[in-house]
C-alpha cells in the first residue's frame, strides 16, 4: 500500500428510481466518475430515507415504498472527481452532491 | 457548493427507542425537526463493544446487523439535533464531519 495521499471522497444521494434520458441516473453517475479518471466508484442501496420532496421511504413493511434511495460513493483524486460533477448536475435530476477530503491508500 | 455537516450513525439493526427501532425513530425525529434528508444503509456484517459479531451470513446468528444512519445539513441544523441523538443513541457511535454539499432540484416551478 502507499499513502497516505490526499483525496477526494464525492457521495451523490439520489432516489434508486431516478432516470434521466430513460437510463437509471445512478449508472450514470457512476460512468462520469469513471470517464473522469475515478477508479473508486461503488452504489449503495439504502433502507430507509426522506429527502425534501418526499415522506419517509421505508423497506419496512408497515412503511412500504418502492423507490428507495441510492448512494453513489466515489474516491480519487480532487480533480479527477471535480471534473465528473458538471456531467453528474446534468443527469441528476434530484439529490444531493457530498464532497469530502479524505487520506487514500493506494495499492502498489 | 456550500460548507455543511454530515453525521453518521451507526447503530444496531435491534435497537430500539420508544417502541420502534431506532433508526426509523431517528430517521422520523430528522423529518420532524426539518431536516434536509436521511437515508439509512444496512450492514451485512459488524461488531460493536456492546456486540458479538453479527453477519446475514448462514453460519451466524444474523441478530442486530449494523445500520448506519446518515444526515446531512447546515451546521446549525445539525447542532439542533444533536439533543434528541444523545437521548435516543445509548448503544452505538455518532460522527461528524464537515462536507461541502450541493442540493440539486429539478428546474422550474416545483411540483412538490
Amino acid at each position: 500500500m502507499k499513502g497516505p495521499v490526499p483525496a477526494t471522497r464525492a457521495r451523490i444521494y439520489l432516489r434508486d428510481s431516478e432516470v434521466f434520458e430513460g437510463r437509471p441516473a445512478r449508472a450514470l453517475i457512476h460512468a462520469a466518475f469513471v470517464d473522469a479518471g475515478v477508479r473508486d466508484v461503488s452504489i449503495h442501496h439504502g433502507i430507509m430515507g426522506f429527502d425534501r420532496s418526499s415522506g419517509v421511504l421505508s423497506s419496512r413493511p408497515l412503511r412500504f415504498h418502492a423507490d428507495l434511495p441510492a448512494v453513489v460513493e466515489a474516491v480519487g483524486r480532487k480533480e479527477h472527481v471535480e471534473a465528473a460533477l458538471p456531467e453528474i448536475r446534468r443527469v441528476l435530476g434530484r439529490g444531493l452532491i457530498t464532497l469530502a477530503d479524505v487520506e487514500m491508500y493506494e495499492p502498489g | 457548493m456550500r460548507s455543511a455537516r454530515r453525521i453518521r450513525v451507526f447503530v444496531g439493526e435491534d435497537e430500539r427507542y420508544q417502541g420502534r427501532p431506532l433508526f426509523e425513530a431517528i430517521v422520523l425525529a430528522a423529518k420532524e425537526h426539518g431536516l434536509a434528508g436521511a437515508t439509512v444503509f444496512k450492514g451485512f456484517m459488524g461488531y460493536a463493544p456492546h456486540a458479538d459479531i453479527a453477519t446475514a451470513g448462514i453460519l451466524r446468528l444474523a441478530e442486530n446487523l449494523p445500520v448506519v444512519v446518515d444526515i446531512v445539513d447546515s451546521e446549525e441544523r445539525i447542532k439542533g439535533f444533536l439533543p434528541f441523538l444523545r437521548r435516543a443513541v445509548r448503544t452505538g457511535i455518532v460522527l461528524s464531519s464537515l462536507v461541502e454539499a450541493e442540493q440539486v432540484v429539478p428546474e422550474g416551478p416545483d411540483e412538490t
